[in-house]
């Protein structure tokens, strides 16, 4: 059931994550993928979500787009989706309840890469080895951009009444258009390229034009950047900024790299074991980080200049098996601020420390 | 398939904690730390259902059939009667009159000819009943061909001189066909080992050796066997087969069968261990024996082979059923093995006609057998392949 | 592409010429030759002059020259069309063969239909739906197929046929239309027939492909691609055909090439043979176990062309299919 709003109460939310819980079954027992994410990704902003591998970004970024693979399954929670549409002339908000949608049915496959688009980790292997650069544009625009049909009406005035789908010329000139935003040269050639004649950064900017032919409001980046070299990270890193910016588009970028997160987002949210720990603006985390774990975070970025006498900073211990949780807070085992007697029974809360700052550490809860 | 779910391969022991693994996971993880290479083979199989069911079939095979075969049959292979082409004699536990026994009997037959087919015509006596002894006393025989002994597993009542048990039904000699499946088996069986055994040391050790010294014997040992594997395998067979001449002594035209079947089938294995030796000389290990001077025998022998050993079992095992099954098919055109030996290919020929089917179905039976032989070998090899090489998928 | 294709080719002829010598070397290495087995049949029926005719018959077909020679004289009229006589039928090869072709490919084609209609979806539907009853039960009955020799096969179907059914399953038409004009009757009857060895044929093939589906299909549904091709809003059955087996199916196409193609006339021989069918199967096999020279070197040379141009085309469709493959 979907709610719709004035669009002046829901200020400029697109996507609301809520208390995100997602499980997977495995033979030797249940794997708490996600237990608790919760947070908001704001229209032409970028979210940078931080954590390290197997804390549960990549599968919460699936879950928005309800394709958690087999064998997990959303058990808590919810997605919602702020879609804004014109309704008898102004604007309402439709609010979706993304858990709710059929994985297979029509509402989400619109969604999918028509309004929320999605660029993965591998470029290498993220094109269909047998069509070329523009048939994977085609594919999409095909299936999500309409083009007005515009009549004349009664009154002289253009009303649009009908969608139609795009021509074959129609695409490839959008998939051309396409190639040459994000960078590519010659795109009138590279439109008939295959995946396996473009080098990685030039397909990861496939992908990218890919995902914004279809003009989504948002675009998750799961570790877009992670598989390329430095150099053609910052090129990739530049123009996602570019388009961002031209096209009012909010990011939801997953990576493991605090540099590439400062770089690109303004609020940020660090997740481990599955819960996001600490959520804030970007200057907010990396200036005063409150949670113990982005702090060691943060300390453990080598500096250059530093005294070479000092060891690396590492944080102890290790991630704990999923099947045998400490008890209380997830973290403690490992926390440089554990309060035996606290953090091992009790399991912290989402608490206020900011305007805006939010974290889930027994440091700040009353108990 | 069902094998087990999870993916997962037992660590081998970094500093990370598993990443799969139940609650009682340090003991098991313990345990795989520090179980040996083939210790680890062994207990992923044991979780393959199907590997097992294949290993229990091969294993009663062999032993029924190629070590044991006197004492599971009632009647010597070559043992003549006077029941020719009679019908099978079935079990039963309920006489005619509704008592129940424990010790199951069959029906005596009496002999007819059948005026307008010519043909002998055998028909169940209810009157005559032969109860089946277990272990009893029978036809005496050398196990093992050393072990002089009179006992079989069943038979017909030793005292008893009408007595007699065909529950497969006789040939056109008066044979028992239960016990020439089982004999049959010996040679069969043992046919696809023996000749599995040599396709494996030819083909394997030329692929080796093509593979790991490459250059002018490389080319000159693949395009060998592109040229024999041009030749289509089944006429191949036969013409070759058909070379072994019909006067030669059994065992040698045996020998010859053996050859005639390494020479047609070690080509597959001999490229299929090129490529893994090829795969395996560039990796770590063997620079870093290189580089302390180990020779090139020693290279061959104690690092390649043993690494490419696992892959080479499983195609080997593979392979049998093939190897079974030419025996079968050349038995049937009345070439390969034939009579007085006795192999499943030579009691193919028996059913070799219309005639033969339509009034003495029968001699059909071995068929089943055969076929749950060939079943026994292939599961044995896809538990085998899921066991030795965890990146094969499920 | 021309110089690959001239390339091919001449390889391929060098392949025919040495393989076609020594297949009739094999052909001629057991002891005796064809003429013996003559000469004991003419014997047997009391021909006096049998040894006369059998001279003459040697002189005939040159069985008293050389193999080299025999294989020279053999090879060049083969070039040119001639394929020799067949000892048995005292007939032109080349008569017999065409005869029986049009029924050699017509099952052959049935058969890989039917293998390709069946295998291809259950191997896909046994992919996507892993670990489900109908995968579990799917994948032992290919298990199951893959063991089955067509030949045993065919004896236990002519068996039911024989002796629990009392039909007639031998051969491709009922005797009325065997030598009748072709008429749609003709043609209901030949289905009727045909349906049998085309499914004991496609038995064993669709196991191996049901398999090999589904492994493929597995490996390439857990690739990236296709996660990113659903992010993308596809729906799922467009995402499986149009994305997934289309890249999964590429090695079957090679299978199909190498192994099928050669396949119709040498998987199906002993099968054809069991049933009497009119293709080139029986006579194959008829020729090769009496030394029948000529007719059974024809056929493997045919039989060998057949497994080249299989490869060829294999490589070609492969090529075809994968655009990665066709920088060579």
């Amino acid at each position: 059931m979907n709610e719709v709003k004035e669009t002046s109460e829901t200020n400029n939310v697109l996507v609301e994550v809520k208390d995100l819980k997602v499980q997977f079954d495995v033979r030797d027992g249940i794997i708490k993928a996600v237990d608790g994410a919760t947070f908001d990704i704001v229209r032409g902003r970028t979210l940078g979500v931080i954590g390290e591998s197997g804390c549960g970004k990549s599968v919460t970024a699936r879950a928005i787009l309800r394709m958690v693979p087999r064998p997990g399954k959303v058990v808590g929670g919810e997605i919602l989706y702020h879609r804004r549409i014109q309704s008898n002339g102004s604007e309402m908000t439709d609010i979706v309840r993304i858990n709710d949608l059929d994985p297979d049915g029509t509402e989400i496959r619109k969604i999918r890469g028509g309004e929320i688009g999605m660029i993965f980790q591998e470029p290498m292997s993220s094109l269909t080895p047998v069509y070329t650069a523009g048939s994977h544009i085609n594919e999409a625009v095909g299936l999500h951009r309409l083009m007005p049909i515009r009549k004349v009406g009664a009154q002289m005035t253009e009303t649009i009444q009908a969608h139609r789908q795009v021509t074959k010329e129609e695409a490839r000139e959008i998939a051309i258009e396409m190639l040459y935003r994000v960078g590519l040269p010659k795109p009138e050639e590279r439109v008939d390229s295959y995946p396996h004649q473009l080098s990685g950064g030039q397909r990861q900017r496939v992908m990218i034009a890919i995902a914004l032919s279809c003009q989504p409001k948002m675009l998750i980046a799961d570790e877009p950047t992670t598989a390329l070299d430095v150099s053609i990270e910052a090129q990739i890193l530049d123009i996602m900024r570019d388009l961002q910016e031209t096209v009012d588009m909010a990011i939801m970028f997953i990576t493991h790299n605090l540099g590439v997160v400062a770089e690109m987002a303004q609020d940020m949210v660090v997740m481990y074991m599955g819960k996001v720990v600490e959520k804030a603006s970007a200057l907010e985390i990396f200036y005063e980080p409150q949670h113990p774990y982005t702090r060691a975070l943060l300390k453990s970025i080598p500096h250059v200049g530093k005294k070479s006498q000092e060891r690396l900073f590492t944080i102890t211990g290790m991630v704990p098996d999923p099947f045998n949780l400490p008890p209380g807070c997830v973290f403690h085992p490992r926390c440089p601020e554990y309060m035996p007697g606290k953090c091992d029974r009790i399991v912290p809360s989402w608490t206020q420390v900011g305007e805006d700052h939010w974290t889930r550490c027994l440091l700040y809860e009353e108990v | 398939m069902t094998t087990d779910k999870s993916s997962e391969t037992p660590s081998t022991g970094s500093g990370q904690a598993p990443s799969t693994g139940s609650g009682q996971a340090p003991e098991r993880d313990k345990k795989q730390l520090s179980q040996s290479y083939w210790a680890l083979v062994w207990w992923r199989f044991k979780r393959n259902r199907m590997g097992i069911g294949g290993m229990i079939i091969v294993l009663i095979s062999l032993i029924c059939g190629t070590l044991f075969a006197e004492f599971f049959t009632p009647y010597l292979v070559n043992q003549q009667s006077d029941y020719i082409e009679a019908r099978p004699q079935w079990p039963h536990f309920i006489d005619p009159d509704g008592k129940f026994h424990l010790r199951p009997f069959v029906y005596g037959l009496n002999e007819e000819i059948d005026m307008t087919l010519h043909i002998r015509v055998y028909t169940v006596d209810t009157s005559k009943q032969y109860p089946i002894h277990f272990l009893v006393r029978g036809v005496p025989y050398k196990l093992l061909g050393l072990i002089p002994m009179d006992t079989h597993i069943f038979g017909p009542d030793p005292d008893d001189p009408e007595a007699h048990v065909y529950i497969f039904g006789t040939d056109g000699l008066g044979r028992d066909i239960f016990s020439r499946i089982v004999y049959g088996a010996r040679l069969s069986l043992l046919l696809g080992l023996i000749g599995q055994a040599l396709t494996l040391i030819f083909g394997a050790t030329l692929g080796a050796i093509s593979g790991y010294y490459g250059g002018g014997m490389d080319m000159f040992i693949m395009r060998t066997t592109e040229f024999l594997q041009a030749f289509p395998r089944e006429p191949i067979l036969l013409a070759l087969a058909s070379i072994i001449p019909d006067n030669w002594d059994p065992m040698w035209i045996y020998f010859g069968l053996t050859i005639v079947l390494a020479f047609v089938y070690w080509g597959g294995l001999a490229r299929q261990v090129r490529g893994l030796v090829l795969s395996i000389r560039e990796r770590e290990f063997v620079l870093a024996a290189q580089s302390f001077g180990a020779s090139d025998r020693r290279l061959l022998f104690r690092h390649l082979i043993p690494n490419a050993m696992s892959n080479i079992i499983v195609n080997a095992t593979m392979m049998i059923p093939a190897m079974i099954q030419s025996e079968a098919f050349l038995g049937f055109l009345g070439l390969g093995l034939r009579p007085p030996l006795t192999s499943w290919g030579v009691l193919m020929n028996e059913v070799s006609s219309v005639r033969a089917i339509r009034y003495f179905p029968w001699l059909l039976i071995p068929i089943p057998f055969i076929l749950i032989s060939l079943l026994g070998f292939n599961m044995l090899g896809d538990g085998l392949r899921d066991a030795l090489d965890p990146y094969s998928g499920r | 592409m021309i110089t690959y294709l001239m390339r091919r080719l001449g390889y391929a002829l060098i392949m025919l010429v040495i393989v076609s010598f020594v297949s009739f070397l094999i052909i001629d290495l057991p002891p005796g030759d064809f003429m013996d087995q003559k000469l004991a049949e003419l014997s047997q029926r009391g021909d006096r002059s049998a040894e006369t005719r059998i001279e003459e018959y040697r002189a005939k077909y040159g069985l008293d020259k050389p193999l080299l020679q025999r294989y020279w004289m053999w090879a060049s009229n083969f070039v040119k069309g001639d394929f020799g006589e067949s000892f048995q039928f005292e007939r032109p090869v080349k008569d017999i063969l065409g005869e029986r072709l049009q029924m050699t490919i017509l099952l052959a084609m049935f058969a890989l239909a039917v293998m390709w209609i069946v295998a291809i979806p259950l191997g896909v539907y046994s992919a996507v739906n892993q670990y489900s009853l109908g995968d579990q039960v799917m994948t032992t009955i290919a298990f199951i197929g893959m063991g089955m020799p067509n030949f045993l096969l065919a004896l236990l179907v002519l068996f039911f046929a024989v002796v629990v059914m009392d039909a007639d399953i031998t051969g491709l038409f009922s005797r009325e239309f065997r030598d009748a004009a072709w008429s749609l009757a003709k043609v209901w009857d030949l289905l009727k027939h045909m349906w049998i060895p085309s499914l004991i044929a496609a038995v064993t093939g669709s196991a191996g492909l049901i398999r090999i589906m589904r492994a493929n299909l597995l490996d390439t549904l857990g690739m990236p691609f296709v996660e990113a091709a659903r992010a993308r809003g596809l729906k799922n059955r467009t995402v499986i055909w149009k994305h997934a087996v289309r890249i999964a199916i590429n090695p079957l196409v090679v299978i199909l090439g190498s192994e099928h193609i050669p396949g119709i006339i040498n998987r199906n021989m002993l099968l054809a043979y069991i049933l009497n069918l009119p293709t080139i199967g029986p006579v194959f096999i008829g020729a090769l176990l009496v030394q029948d020279s000529y007719m059974a070197g024809t056929c493997l040379v045919f039989l060998i062309m057949l497994t080249l141009l299989g490869n060829l085309l294999a490589d070609i469709g492969l090529a075809w299919l994968d655009p990665r493959i066709r920088l060579e």
